[in-house]
This record gives C-alpha cells, sequence and structure tokens, in this order.
C-alpha cells in the first residue's frame, strides 16, 4: 500500500521537493544546537543591527544576536506548533465527525451546527481573544490553534463515514457483534483515514503561518525564544535601517510553508483512488 | 424567492445565538480577569477594592445571569461601556467599522477582478506557459506569509522609493487639501493595505475559477455550442461563464472570515484606526465588553456575507431556489 502511495507520489517532482525541504527543515531543527553559529540569545553590543558579513552571515537584530542561529532555533517553534496544533485538531475533528457520520440524526444535526457556529468566526479574532486573556506563549497558541481548526476535518470524516456504514464490511462486522466503539474506531476510521492525512499537510502549512503570525504580534512565542515571526517584529521595528531582518524570516516561513503545501498537493493526487484505476 | 430569503435568514438566527453563547464563555472563563488587569498595577489594593470593581462590572453575578443580561443588551445592540475608557463598545465600534468594510468590499472586488479572468484564461489555455505560471503564483500566494510582504513592500514602496505612505489612512496635513487631492492621498494611502489583503484570497479563487471552469468546458452542451459553430469566444463567455460562475458565488461568504480576520494584522501593520486596530488593543487590555462586541459583530458579518452568497447563488440558479 505505502508502496503504491510513494510510486504514484514520487510522479510529481515539485512534492518529492517539498518533502525534501520539510525532511531537511526538521534535520536543522532537530540539530540547532550543533548548526547554529552562535548562541542565539548572546547579546553583542558591539555589533547592534550589523548587515550580513562573514562573522555573522546574515546580520545580527537589534541587540546585536546572530541572526543565523536565532532563525536555526525559531525552525523548533514552526515544527512544534505546526505537528501538536494539528495533531489536536485532527484528534478533535476525526472524533466529533465520527459521532456525527455514524449516529447521524439529531446528533448529527446538533454537531454540525456546532461546526458551522464556529465556522463562522473569523478564526483569528477567536485565537486573538482568547490568547489575550490567557498568558500568549507557544504552549497556549499550539492548543488554541488546535481548538480553531479541527471543522474542515470534522466535515471530511463526517462524509467518508456517510459512505462507508453502509459497506458490507461494516455490517459484517456488526453482524459478528462488534459494538458501536469498535466499529467506528478499529473498521471504518482506518478506512476514513486518506483526506484526514491531506488535510493534516495543509493544516500543518496553516497553521505555521497562523503562528508567524500571532508570533509578530507579539502574541505568540515570546522573546527571547525566537521564532520567524517574532524576529520578524524586530523587523518591522528597524524596517529602515535593518532589511535583512525582514527579508530572511519571511523567505523561511514562504518556503516552509510553500513545502507542506506541495506535499499536500502529491498526497492528496497519490491517495485518490479515483486516479489509481486510471492508469497502469 | 423571497419565501427562500426569508427562509436562509431565519436559519441565521440560532447561529447568532450560539455564536453569542461562545464568544461569552471564551472571554469569560478564562483565568485573570479585567479587576486583575486594574490592580496588577498597584500591588496594595485591597480586597475591598477588588470587590467594589467587580460590582461595578457585574462581574460578581453567576455566569448565566451576567449572560442572560448581556444577551438582553445585546438585542438592543448594547454591549455595555468599555473598561478601559468608559466609552460605549457600539460607538466605538461604529466609528472604527467604516474603514474595514471599506478596505474589505474594495479588496473583495479585488480580488473578483482578477482571479476571475485569470482562473478562466488559465483553464481555457490549460498546460500553457501563463497557466503553468499562474499555478506557481497560486501555489506561492498560498504559502506567503502577508504581513511579511507587507513589511518588503513597505521597505520597497514606502522606504526606498518612497513613493507610498506607509501607515494611516489620510497624511497630517490633509486639511488643507482639495477634495481632489484629498481622495488621491486617501488611494495612495489605501494601495498598500486592500492589494495586501486581497492578495492570499487571489491566488486561492483563480484556483478555484480555473478548476471550476474545467469541469463545465467538458460538458456536452459546451460541445454542441462549438459544434454548431460558434465562436470559441462566444461559447466561453456565454455559454461556459455563467455555469463556472456559480460555485464561485459561494466562495465569497467563505472569503469573507479570512478578510475579517486579517484585518487585525493590516490595521496593526499600517496603522490603520479600523475595527480590527480596536480589537487588538481591546485584547491587550483585557476590555472585555468591547472584546465581546467586536467578536459577535465579526461573526454576524460573516454570517451576513454567507447569506449574501446564497442569495446571490440562488438568483444565478434556478435549481437552488425551486428545491428549497
Amino acid at each position: 500500500m505505502l508502496k503504491i502511495i510513494w510510486h504514484r507520489f514520487k510522479k510529481n517532482p515539485l512534492s518529492v521537493a517539498g518533502l525534501a525541504i520539510i525532511i531537511a527543515l526538521a534535520a536543522i531543527a532537530l540539530f540547532a544546537p550543533f548548526l547554529s553559529p552562535h548562541e542565539p540569545t548572546k547579546i553583542d553590543v558591539y555589533n547592534v543591527l550589523s548587515p550580513p558579513s562573514s562573522g555573522h552571515l546574515i546580520g545580527t537584530d537589534e541587540l546585536g544576536r546572530d541572526l543565523l542561529s536565532r532563525m536555526i532555533w525559531g525552525s523548533r517553534a514552526s515544527l512544534k506548533v505546526g505537528f501538536v496544533a494539528v495533531g489536536i485538531a485532527i484528534i478533535i475533528g476525526t472524533f466529533l465527525g465520527a459521532i456525527a457520520g455514524y449516529y447521524g440524526g439529531k446528533t448529527d444535526a446538533i454537531l454540525m451546527r456546532f461546526v458551522d457556529i464556529m465556522l463562522a468566526f473569523p478564526t483569528f479574532f477567536l485565537i486573538l481573544a482568547v490568547i489575550a486573556i490567557v498568558e500568549p506563549s507557544i504552549t497556549t497558541i499550539m492548543i488554541i490553534i488546535g481548538l480553531t481548526g479541527w471543522m474542515d476535518v470534522a466535515r471530511l470524516v463526517r462524509a467518508e463515514f456517510l459512505t462507508l456504514k453502509e459497506r458490507d464490511f461494516v455490517s459484517a462486522a456488526r453482524a459478528i457483534g462488534a459494538s458501536d466503539f469498535r466499529l467506528m474506531f478499529r473498521h471504518i476510521i482506518p478506512n476514513a483515514l486518506s483526506p484526514v492525512f491531506v488535510a493534516a499537510t495543509f493544516g500543518i502549512a496553516g497553521a505555521i503561518l497562523t503562528e508567524s503570525g500571532l508570533s509578530f504580534l507579539g502574541l505568540g512565542v515570546q522573546p527571547p525564544e525566537p521564532s520567524w515571526g517574532n524576529i520578524l517584529t524586530s523587523g518591522k521595528d528597524n524596517i529602515t535601517v535593518a532589511w535583512w531582518l525582514s527579508l530572511f524570516p519571511g523567505i523561511a516561513i514562504l518556503v516552509t510553508v510553500l513545502s507542506y503545501n506541495l506535499v499536500g498537493e502529491g498526497l492528496r493526487d497519490a491517495l485518490d483512488p479515483r486516479l489509481w484505476t486510471s492508469e497502469k | 424567492m423571497l419565501s427562500y430569503i426569508i427562509k436562509r435568514f431565519l436559519l441565521m438566527v440560532p447561529l447568532i445565538f450560539g455564536i453569542t453563547i461562545i464568544s461569552f464563555t471564551v472571554v469569560h472563563l478564562a483565568p485573570g480577569g479585567p479587576v486583575e488587569v486594574e490592580t496588577e498595577m498597584s500591588l496594595k489594593a485591597s480586597a475591598q477594592a477588588k470587590e467594589n470593581l467587580k460590582k461595578l462590572y457585574g462581574l460578581d453575578k453567576p455566569l448565566h445571569i451576567q449572560y442572560l443580561e448581556w444577551l438582553k443588551r445585546f438585542v438592543k445592540l448594547d454591549f455595555g461601556k468599555s473598561f478601559v475608557d468608559g466609552k460605549k463598545v457600539i460607538d466605538k465600534i461604529k466609528e472604527r467599522i467604516p474603514v474595514t468594510i471599506t478596505i474589505n468590499i474594495l479588496s473583495l472586488f479585488l480580488i473578483f477582478a482578477i482571479a476571475i479572468p485569470v482562473g478562466v484564461l488559465s483553464a481555457t489555455k490549460q498546460y500553457s506557459l501563463f497557466d503553468k505560471l499562474t499555478t506557481v503564483f497560486v501555489f506561492t500566494g498560498f504559502s506567503t506569509p502577508t504581513f511579511w510582504l507587507a513589511l518588503i513592500l513597505m521597505i520597497i514602496f514606502g522606504v526606498s522609493l518612497g513613493w507610498l505612505p506607509i501607515s494611516g489612512i489620510q497624511s497630517i496635513d490633509v486639511t488643507g487639501m482639495s477634495k481632489v487631492d484629498r481622495l488621491l492621498d486617501w488611494i495612495k494611502h489605501l494601495i498598500l493595505p486592500v492589494g495586501l489583503s486581497a492578495f492570499g484570497s487571489i491566488a486561492g479563487l483563480s484556483r478555484y475559477s480555473r478548476s471550476s471552469m474545467l469541469e463545465v468546458i467538458r460538458q456536452d452542451y459546451i460541445r454542441t455550442a462549438l459544434a454548431k459553430g460558434l465562436k470559441e469566444s462566444v461559447v466561453i463567455v456565454r455559454h461556459a461563464l455563467r455555469n463556472a460562475l456559480m460555485p464561485i458565488v459561494t466562495i465569497l461568504g467563505l472569503s469573507v472570515p479570512g478578510l475579517i480576520g486579517g484585518s487585525v494584522i493590516f490595521e496593526t501593520i499600517f496603522a490603520i484606526p479600523g475595527m480590527g486596530q480596536l480589537f487588538y488593543s481591546s485584547a491587550m487590555s483585557r476590555d472585555y465588553p468591547t472584546i465581546m462586541g467586536i467578536l459577535v459583530i465579526g461573526a454576524v458579518l460573516t454570517l451576513i456575507g454567507n447569506l449574501i452568497a446564497d442569495v446571490s447563488y440562488a438568483l444565478v440558479d434556478p435549481r437552488i431556489r425551486v428545491r428549497k
């Protein structure tokens, strides 16, 4: 199965490139202590806002901290937020979507109205309201991005359940006495997961964008802990004198998010069974 | 048609009700209230003083009573008074909302004016160079943090070239200008914010109209129209476009929450005195009544956007009207 998916996935060179970049970024985040040329939080008053040079490859910030090192360490924040937030969203979305799709009727109606209500909020408003009240931190935003991002997954899983629950293998399992819980989680969910994987990949891209936006507003990852978003805040504060503070973190976000989107696109094609039969 | 609109309108009521419950819960269950903020400045504030503050704001009553009282006033659009300056929340919002709505409507026009022709063109010329370039643009557009793009454009057009102002919606010396100059000044201030808030959606919508168009031009009636000798341009514009546009209309509704949510970032970056900036500063000072007011109004605006989208969908597609 995995072999088939990989075989189809690698037909799209851009998606493969995206996957390579994601793996490289994960490695950078993992080995940050060995890769970063300087301490990311070491203040150097003699080298404040110095432009890119051989000592500091892409310059320093307003406290003389090495930008490259801060960006290497900052990749950890993006990665953490992306995966944890999407993990939370998927657990909630799969669970509620499964219940709504499996039981149908009133349960379904109530849960889906709840989804509609959540979707009516400008998500950024809701996130901002909560974060301003709870102390902003990387943990807070991971949880909140997750809690406000599960609705699409719930709809996808529900739609899968609606068709899957009528299938013969489910009836067969029910006939031999499997409980509702077992039917849902052992039999149906494994078959409903491919659209969830695709949504998760796009979700990580979205979560990384949201995190950078929040950190940029000072409501996400708190300095001195570096994140690409909060480096951009100092980019804005020093916009007239230090272009490098604005340029490089933005490119990092762009490339990362683009990679996840490309992988998501490739995954969607690779997992779509309708496309499988059309070729040999 | 009228009965459809009324029915669609009534469906909004339970949603609005749900929206108020969620906003109320979110804002009130969170630890650290407005009283804590006001007293943490002076650590010596007595327990008695804190009690008085709580009573003043009605925070000492049980939560459901607070909610019912709030709901009663909400029906009259009375969101109470701001904790920060004692002004009525509704007045504060009224003052700020025109700027935000103007920018959002201008962006919506820009989105549709650019995205639909681009999408249609790349669909009719599928796999051409133009189509490939659009696809690249779409993916980059999806992935660009727009607040960062805002910074870069501010550096280029505001700082280096000095062509465009980088903050506010009017120049300081605006009072001495003629009407035309004033309008030009206003346009100059809005180019970057409007363009940028449209940017992300342009990418999304042009992708969407491309695939919608691709689906339509494979239909039999298009082949029929071509077969009977109509010019391709006529077929595209008269036959295909009308059908391809229908699902695109619904996207209008879906893009509203994103635009409104994005106003927080743009208005903060460009120092535009709109609802987004008000929301940001209220959130920073834990101004509950204002946060609640904006949260609810933002959600209601989204619902109105959805309503407009659904109604216009029904207008262009008779099948929807008849079915419901």
